[in-house]
């Protein structure tokens, strides 16, 4: 910090009149303010004191302290090296304290949110009576932004500017040595100002205006920088700038940087909003003033390549960026309630122009349902399927009307509801047969249809129900396989005249499917590459069929779709977010598609979406 | 397009930067290039972690498109060039690792754990 030489031929309190002028005018907008900073919040004070020393209301003080920067030495007393706009408060706790929160930058620097620092200071005093926010406070400083920080003494300066008028000069020293600055705030009527009070300065790290950005019409990620050679010997210490729009610059990381060699990925996963363009530069920090430009890219919406590769000062680096990356066609889950929990699948139908849902209790072997108008959170509260006893997974389907519920004791067991509402009817048997996995019901050209994989995991069986009977039909077998084939379920969808059936092939836990307007149905074909830790679920929706299943390695839901049954387009996530074992239930409206997922003991999700 | 919310539950530190005892961590999340938000919220304030440190959090965060976590290494001056980066995460709305474990050269070695709120 350099000893301030006041000059000789100062007016009032030390300044020049351009000084005094800078003063008045800071005082003159910063009582305008007082009143909508007042209302503000923090946080968004925090910005607003930025955004408000780059309006126009700050305009002529602007002009003037650049044009303090142009003078001569016989026009100005000291160099204004920072430029502070706070809001200044009182506080009473047990004794008083006052000072200003606030933003500091360079002068010359309005425009460069790098520039700023935030700045916290106080003091005690005894003779305070009353608390909160006195207004907006404007300062000039012979000092950096940064050196604002310890401790200072202030007085009230008297610069000729009249009453209205409160300017404080702040000193290192009590004794009056090595001035700092003045401050310029709205007078408060007969109030005294500072005398000698001691104040302390903190400057803070000012991540907000390095890294807060305006919306704007796109958005692209950085997602990655990939070393390919560095500069020098060993190590670049990269960061990188961006200038969305030729407006303001930002810096990430926002402080600090990080030591990349040859080969080194760099996951920088910065977002950035922008309208037109983006000018993106490396750098290689090599002390405050002395970073060297690794290479620039300027991205546009009609030139955004993926991947480039830039370089400079010998270094050679490629960047990853991805523009306006689609967001998940399905909506992040939620709870359907606080209560609603199981460990095992839940099973989805249509009934009575309601979702329903029906689900093993996750403490228990009861079947409980619950039914909503739109599927979404809160569901009501469940009831229970009298009488019924499950060790897996139910299913559900309306028929005919009523809602029918199969699950697995021993044997398959079924109950049938007209209207969903308890006591249901008695609990029956479905001879012989047990399931090794989800059963999945369908109804297809009129009859009821149940699939299973049977409990030593070698075949696929079907029944269908005979209505005129009221049972079902000896259980037949859809396809055999060496075990342990079809460990996880099935499946079963009606779609453009066949019934589709999915199941997770063992062998290469792909999604195997076959359709066919009944048995025989043909050998299976995996749908795609793609794989699954569990059976899959289908719907669908909007002329296509849609196939849902749990990817082994992230454990969320995924999703491909069809027009046809046979080629298939993977759609990507679809819960998004949540990590299951089991399989989803899917259930497909005019509005869209709901998911459900659960986890283990954990409570039933949904997410809902429209995919194309 | 809907919003996430996860929440940040812990910090564990394997490994502290080069030339410290301990890192002075905190953290700055970033949903959606929107505002930093800091934890510990008071700016006075961070974590001293060494290896085998696990810094229990209870952040909830809301996002729509992207998450950035970064963690750096304050400094006590306060000063923006004597804090150093650590290492940082960015979740996105179709991936979202409930553990990710992160190293950066200099030696800090961090996992951040989080969880979907799923009755947010």
């Amino acid at each position: 910090m350099s000893e301030v030489m006041v000059n000789p031929a100062t007016s009032p309190g030390g300044l020049t009149p351009l000084e005094r002028e800078i003063m008045a005018e800071a005082a003159r907008a910063a009582r305008e303010c007082k009143l909508e900073l007042a209302v503000r919040t923090p946080a968004a004070m925090r910005d607003a004191l930025v955004e408000l020393l780059q309006s126009p209301r700050f305009a002529r003080f602007r002009d003037l302290v650049d044009e303090h920067q142009r003078v001569d030495d016989a026009s100005r007393s000291f160099d204004i090296q920072a430029v502070t706009i706070g809001i200044a408060f009182e506080v009473v706790l047990g004794v008083g304290a006052r000072g200003s929160f606030g933003v500091g930058c360079s002068p010359g620097n309005w425009s460069s949110f790098t520039e700023y620092v935030i700045y916290l200071n106080g003091g005690v005093d005894l003779g305070i009576d009353a608390g909160g926010l006195i207004g907006v406070i404007v300062g000039v400083y012979n000092v950096e932004p940064t050196a604002l920080a310890g401790g200072s003494y202030g007085w009230e300066a008297d610069v000729g500017l009249g009453e209205e008028v409160e300017v404080n000069e702040y000193y290192r020293s009590q004794d009056k040595s090595n001035r700092l600055g003045y401050s310029a705030t709205e007078a408060l009527g007969e109030e005294e100002g500072a005398d000698g009070d001691y104040l302390y300065t903190w400057i803070f790290n000012f991540d907000a205006p390095l890294a807060y950005q305006p919306r704007a019409a796109n958005y692209m990620i950085i997602q990655s920088i990939t070393c390919n050679k560095t500069s020098e010997m060993g190590h670049d210490e990269v960061f990188f700038r961006f200038k969305p729009d030729d407006g303001y610059t930002y810096t990430y990381p926002t402080q600090g940087n990080l030591s990349m060699a040859d080969g080194d990925v760099w996951q920088a996963g910065r977002s950035i909003w922008f309208n037109d363009s983006v000018y993106v530069e490396l750098f290689d920090s090599d002390g405050p003033s002395n970073d060297d430009s690794l290479g620039s890219v300027t991205y546009t919406t009609s030139d955004f390549p993926n991947a480039i590769t830039v370089s400079g000062s010998g270094g050679s680096y490629t960047i990853n960026a991805v523009l306006n990356p689609p967001v998940p066609p399905f909506s992040a889950i939620r709870a359907i309630n606080s209560v609603a929990t199981s460990v095992a699948a839940p099973a989805a139908c249509a009934f009575d122009s309601k979702a329903l849902l029906a689900w093993k209790g996750s403490t228990n072997s009861n079947i409980y349902y619950s039914a909503s108008a739109n599927g979404q959170p809160p569901w009501p509260g469940s009831s229970t399927v009298t009488g019924a006893s499950t060790s897996a997974s139910p299913a559900a389907v309306e028929f005919n009307g009523q809602l029918f519920v199969v699950w697995n004791d021993v044997n398959l067991k079924w109950a049938v509801s007209p209207n969903a509402i308890p006591p249901w009817g008695p609990v029956q048997t479905i001879a012989g047969e047990q399931s090794g996995g989800q059963i999945s019901a369908c109804v297809f050209n009129g009859t009821l249809y149940l699939f299973w994989s049977d409990f030593y995991e070698l075949a696929l069986l079907y029944t269908t129900y005979d209505a005129a009977r009221g049972a079902f039909v000896t259980p037949s077998s859809v396809i055999s396989m060496p075990p342990p084939s079809i460990r996880s379920g099935v499946a079963a969808c009606a779609f453009n005249g066949k019934i589709y059936l999915f199941w997770r092939d063992n062998a290469t836990a792909r999604v195997m499917v076959s359709a066919a307007t009944g048995a025989p149905w043909p050998v299976a074909v995996a749908c795609s590459a793609e794989t699954t830790l569990t059976a899959p679920a289908a719907c669908v929706h909007d002329g296509k069929l849609f196939v849902f299943y749990v990817d082994p390695t992230t454990q969320t839901v995924r999703f491909m779709s069809s027009t046809n049954g046979t080629t298939w387009v993977v759609g990507g996530f679809a819960s998004g977010t949540l990590a299951t074992t089991m399989p989803p239930a899917a259930l497909a409206d005019a509005n869209g598609i709901d998911l459900f997922i659960t986890q283990a003991a954990g409570p039933i999700c949904v997410s809902s979406g429209n995919p194309s | 397009m809907s919003s996430i919310t996860v929440t940040l539950d812990s910090i564990t530190c394997h490994g502290v930067s080069e030339g410290s005892h301990h890192d002075e961590v905190y953290v700055v999340y970033q949903p959606d290039a929107g505002f930093p938000h800091r934890i510990p919220r008071n700016p006075l304030n961070h974590q001293s972690m060494q290896g085998g440190d696990v810094w229990t959090i209870g952040q909830s965060m809301t996002f729509t498109r992207d998450l950035l976590i970064t963690l750096y290494d304050q400094d006590e001056s306060f000063l923006p060039a004597l804090s150093d980066y650590l290492v940082s995460w960015d979740y996105t709305a179709d991936a979202i690792p409930q553990t990710v474990s992160l190293t950066n050269p200099n030696g800090a070695s961090y996992t951040l754990s989080v969880s979907v709120d799923v009755n947010a």
